[in-house]
């Protein structure tokens, strides 16, 4: 057995950055909640030991620093961009148009573009080239991180709550709720996802219209999210609509897996005892059951991150969501594909974006999942620990 | 080796070391074993959990696997008395025949032994066609119906063609057993048998089994922590502690004058079958971490009868026929020392 | 053999299931057509400009003016009886869809085949070296196999392929001169005919190997992990006990990691007709999937759901057959 004394070992310097972001926020959640931080003082430390595990590997930390530059750049792309997202430098300079990467522009003074657009005259490098309107890619491609991760922000955060919503009534409940929402994924699960994505996606825009119109705040937040010019408002409907049809596609699979989790956990000595003690159905959920399926549920939503941000791509791609001008890696390369392998870059940059953004989401959730399978756990454990 | 005259030997045990090679350091599991199992008797394994009694027992056909590892030492088969098999330097092809044919294992959870996706019929002529004792797998499936009878399985002709999920634990431990008789072997390993199921199945099993054996004439090597059916079963009973077997004799010696304090300590903690006892007490401190495992005698730590002397380790003293001890206390009153 | 009233049972048991979730599908794919813009009508007459004598025909043809229950029985009714008709292509939808089906299925069923011929090895090859640099191969495979956009990698192919080397062509499809189940690359099979084979391989290996790729890797790992979960299980200490040699330990191995193998493998077919719709367009195959895509430029919704309905229930009988070979393997099943 194990012996009693604290194991002190040595921490790395993000290992100090996650204790002391992690140690603050407890003592704010203990001022709120007094007594919180000693109650949960195992859980906390768990929670850390994890992100310490994920520090010592290797392909975790460049996922990590894929994902944190993809935020960066989605955060602070717009302000940064050389350009704005729907510039047509074509008007300027006729070199801009289909550009090849490394290009330089001459704006000249007293031109459209200075006057009108307020671009300061002088020469430009299009480091990434330019497409048929003489777009900067390169701008478009900082603005597209934003709207990509935009989308995936609004996606994950209702859709897999609906599912886990719904997942843990069914499988705590049973009984007719469980096989009625059952029914219901069945229905949804038959269709394979990109399908009904593309079908949904297809027939909402003119609804969403509709209901931009008729709630303007609706339609200034999503401009303000997008980092959009208001003239552009008409073309929102199609974004959102990508956003509700992805909602409705990605609900069933967590309803499903955490039904099957919370079957097997309710199962469990202690969730019986709680309910002869007489603890409320709600507490049983929130506070026993839920906690234990955390962290695989962790696991398929960083997963899920990067998969919504490849189906997005892919629904562009095909002309459904982002409308020109908006700035959308998938669509980028649907406006480009008539000029490759011409203008190889505007289909060679925006799909290189996706891949390094979704491969990021990847290698954390890779990375976590082995962290929190018991059959690798210990091996990673005793490296973090650093016992021989 | 000083055995019992009549002792034709089966299988011999001499200096054996296991290691495992863990994430958390280098277990020392089995540290110097050595015994000798007699044609025809039961002889017994007793200890807690983590002795290291299971690792022993599947030492016996080099069932041993990553990370574990046998350092040294030799066990020697012999199939018919004069004719030694050195199990650990044969080959795989030769290892592979032993095993199942020679030496049968029945393990602790039947359910654990089990093929789910395949049924008993087909464990037990697998079994058989492996070991070419019949032509097909057809002939095998006709055996296994007779195998199954002999382990006394309620309505055999059906149960061959049952799956595991469909037979309850007494009779997937008796279809177990029947799958390790097919091979008539000379030698049967049970580990915990009845571990894992009903008291009442328990009994039946324990009397399948001594029945087979007086029948077949098999030697019995019995691992168990229940010292009930120790003194059931057994012929001679080895007790071992942390890796070590620490005293070894005939049953009603042992019951009757238990000698190393540990042995004293655990008759002392269950109630004995042969011996009143007043009170039942329980053994203070815990198992030692066999990593950094206690200088000397294993069980230092926690005897009350401690000296200096502990700090090395004991040799095995013989203190009677049959029976010897590896504790400092007996040094004096011993008839001899075993090398 | 016993098993079979066993099977038997557990066919009718799922049967029973099988047919509330294609009525559930229907549902769905009408409940998309309720979400359609408002007046579709219009725009199936020519849109802002269109003779109001026309929309007002469509409309009543189409029974839009109807409460949505009647419109619902008109659409199953109509698709059962293969009388649903695109107002736009003025084409009987399931023909129109009859005749792109085969392009989609010979694609996806030669994407099926590499992912089962090479990602099942791999996985087993992960398996048996361990930690090994083919191991760590595969790993790196799979993972960028679900990180890659379908569409990148395949212009990045087509680039190589096409526009460096030639050797593939992106307009056409070869058809076979006789037809047996309408599918070409079966057909072609059956027949022995190997020109018609090698055409078809030529057309649709590289569009193939793009929709299997993201899956080939998931399904390697998949079954590595299976493998070992399996090897390390209990029972294979009996095995190795018994004396068993070694080839039958490993069958009986494999057929226990197979078991979650399998499910996954009906998972996947459904990806891959997912990714149809990308894949066909890249290359330029005329498939249900394209055909789809296009529909939907058109505003011929009646397309898009036939088309949809059509997909969920190829999905649902692959499921199905998924089910039933569970069923065939896992005697746990059964009940």
């Amino acid at each position: 057995m194990s012996s009693e004394e604290r194991e002190v070992y040595e921490k790395k310097i993000l290992d100090k950055i996650v204790d002391i972001i992690l140690d603050n926020l407890a003592s704010a959640i203990d001022r709120v909640r007094p007594g919180w931080k000693t109650r949960n003082e195992a859980r906390i430390e768990e929670f850390k030991l994890t992100l310490y595990a994920l520090n010592r590997s290797p392909p975790g930390l460049l996922g990590l620093s894929l994902v944190v530059f993809f935020i960066l750049i989605a955060l602070i792309g717009p302000y940064i961009a050389p350009f704005s997202y729907d510039m047509p430098l074509v008007l300027c300079d006729q070199r801009a148009y289909l550009a090849p990467p490394g290009s330089t522009i001459t704006i000249r003074d007293g031109s459209l573009c200075s006057d009108v657009y307020g671009i300061k005259p002088g020469n430009y490098t299009l480091i990434l080239g330019a497409d048929d309107f003489g777009r900067d890619l390169f701008s478009r491609i900082l603005y597209g991180a934003r709207t990509s991760l935009v989308v995936a922000v609004m996606v994950m955060v209702l859709g897999p709550l609906i599912g886990i919503t719904l997942g843990l009534i069914s499988g705590y409940r049973g009984g007719v709720i469980d096989e009625v929402i059952m029914r219901l994924t069945d229905v949804f699960i038959a269709f394979p996802g990109l399908i009904l994505a593309i079908a949904f996606s297809a027939v909402l825009p003119d609804r969403v219209s509709g209901l931009l119109t008729s709630f303007p705040p609706l339609a200034s937040i999503s401009l303000a999210l997008f980092s959009l010019k208001p003239e552009h408002v008409g073309s929102l409907a199609n974004l959102l609509s990508v956003v509700i049809a992805l909602w409705i596609v990605w609900w069933p699979g967590y309803a499903r897996v955490v039904r099957g989790m919370v079957l097997s956990t309710r199962e469990n000595v202690y969730v019986e005892a709680a309910r002869a003690i007489g603890v409320p159905t709600y507490a049983i959920l929130f506070r026993h059951i839920l906690p234990n399926i955390l962290g695989p549920i962790l696991v398929f939503l960083t997963l899920d991150f990067g998969g919504v941000i490849l189906v997005e791509a892919g629904l562009s791609f095909l002309g459904l969501g982002a409308v020109p001008p908006i700035a959308d890696w998938g669509r980028i390369v649907y406006d480009g594909a008539e000029y490759f392998p011409r203008a190889w870059w505007l289909v060679f940059f925006p799909g290189l974006a996706t891949l390094l953004a979704v491969l990021g989401f990847n290698l954390i959730g890779d990375s976590l999942r082995d962290i929190l399978d018991p059959k690798t756990r210990r091996k990673i454990e005793f490296k973090v620990k650093g016992r021989r | 080796m000083p055995v019992n005259e009549g002792c034709d030997p089966i299988i011999e045990v001499r200096d054996l070391y296991i290691n495992f090679y863990t994430y958390a350091g280098v277990v020392k599991a089995i540290d110097g074993v050595s015994f000798t199992v007699c044609r025809g008797e039961t002889y017994c394994l007793v200890g807690e959990t983590g002795c290291g009694k299971t690792v022993t027992s599947k030492a016996l056909t080099k069932l041993i696997q990553a990370p574990g590892r046998i350092e040294k030492g030799k066990i020697i088969y012999y199939p018919e008395p004069g004719n030694p098999v050195d199990i650990i330097s044969v080959s795989e092809d030769e290892i592979r025949k032993i095993r199942g044919k020679e030496i049968a294992y029945i393990f602790q959870d039947p359910s654990a032994a089990l093929d789910p996706l395949y049924t008993i019929g087909h464990h037990i002529a697998e079994t058989m066609t492996a070991h070419r004792l019949v032509k097909s797998m057809k002939e095998g499936f006709r055996e296994a119906i007779k195998y199954l009878k002999r382990a006394l399985m309620p309505e055999p002709e059906e149960k061959v063609k049952s799956y595991p999920h469909e037979l309850s634990g007494g009779m997937k431990q008796r279809g177990v057993i029947a799958t390790s008789l097919s091979t008539k072997p000379k030698v049967i390993v049970a580990d915990e048998p009845t571990t894992a199921v009903d008291v009442t199945i328990q009994a039946q099993i324990m009397k399948l089994l001594r029945d087979l054996k007086s029948e077949e004439g098999l030697t019995l090597i019995l691992i168990t922590h229940n010292m009930g059916l120790v003194a059931e079963m057994c012929d001679r009973v080895a007790i071992m502690y942390a890796g070590r077997i620490i005293e070894e004799g005939l049953v009603f010696d042992i019951f009757k004058n238990p000698r190393h304090p540990y042995t004293r300590a655990l008759l002392n903690a269950v109630i004995n079958p042969l011996f009143k006892v007043s009170k039942l007490e329980s053994i203070p401190g815990t198992v030692p971490d066999l990593i950094r495992p206690p200088r000397g005698c294993r069980f230092h730590p926690r005897c009350p009868f401690f000296s200096e002397v502990c700090y090395n380790r004991p040799p095995n003293f013989i203190i009677g026929r049959n029976h010897k001890v590896a504790c400092w206390l007996y040094r004096d009153n011993a008839l001899g020392v075993e090398d | 053999m016993l098993w079979l009233a066993d099977l038997k049972r557990f066919l009718f048991r799922r049967a029973l299931t099988f047919i509330p979730t294609v009525i559930g599908v229907t549902f769905l794919v009408f409940f998309i057509a309720a979400v359609l813009p408002a007046d579709p009508a219009k725009l199936w007459a020519g849109g802002e400009k269109a003779n109001p004598q026309v929309v007002e025909n469509i409309r009543r043809e189409y029974r839009l003016d109807r409460p949505i229950w009647e419109q619902y029985l008109f659409f199953i009714k109509n698709a059962v009886t293969n009388q649903i008709v695109s107002p736009v292509s003025h084409n009987k939808v399931w023909e129109d869809l009859a005749r792109r089906l085969p392009v989609t299925m010979q694609l996806t069923i030669l994407a099926f085949t590499f992912i089962v011929f090479i990602g099942i090895p791999l996985g087993i090859l992960s398996a048996l070296k361990r930690d090994s640099i083919i191991d760590m191969i595969v790993r790196i495979l799979a993972l960028l196999g679900v990180s890659t956009p379908v569409f990148w990698l395949a212009y990045l192919l087509i680039f190589v392929f096409f526009t460096r080397l030639g050797w593939i062509t992106l307009a056409g499809t070869p058809i076979a001169p006789y037809t047996i189940t309408g599918i070409p690359l079966i057909d072609s099979i059956i027949k022995l005919d190997l020109e018609t084979f090698r055409q078809v391989i030529e057309r649709y290996w590289l569009p193939s190997l793009v929709l299997a790729y993201a899956n080939i890797g998931v399904i390697a790992r998949l079954v590595r992990n299976s493998f070992l979960d399996a090897l390390s299980s209990d029972f294979v200490e009996f095995i190795d006990a018994r004396g068993l040699p070694r080839y039958r330990k490993y069958l009986h191995v494999l057929k226990n990691a197979m078991v979650p193998v399998i499910t996954v493998l009906g998972l996947t077919f459904g990806g891959l007709l997912a990714g149809a719709p990308i894949t066909e367009t890249v290359f330029g195959l005329p498939g249900v999937g394209r055909y789809l895509i296009d529909s939907i430029r058109f505003y011929d919704y009646l397309t898009l759901m036939g088309g949809v309905l059509l997909i969920a229930l190829i999905y649902v009988t692959v499921n199905l057959l998924v089910d039933i070979s569970y069923a065939i393997i896992d005697p746990r099943v059964r009940y």
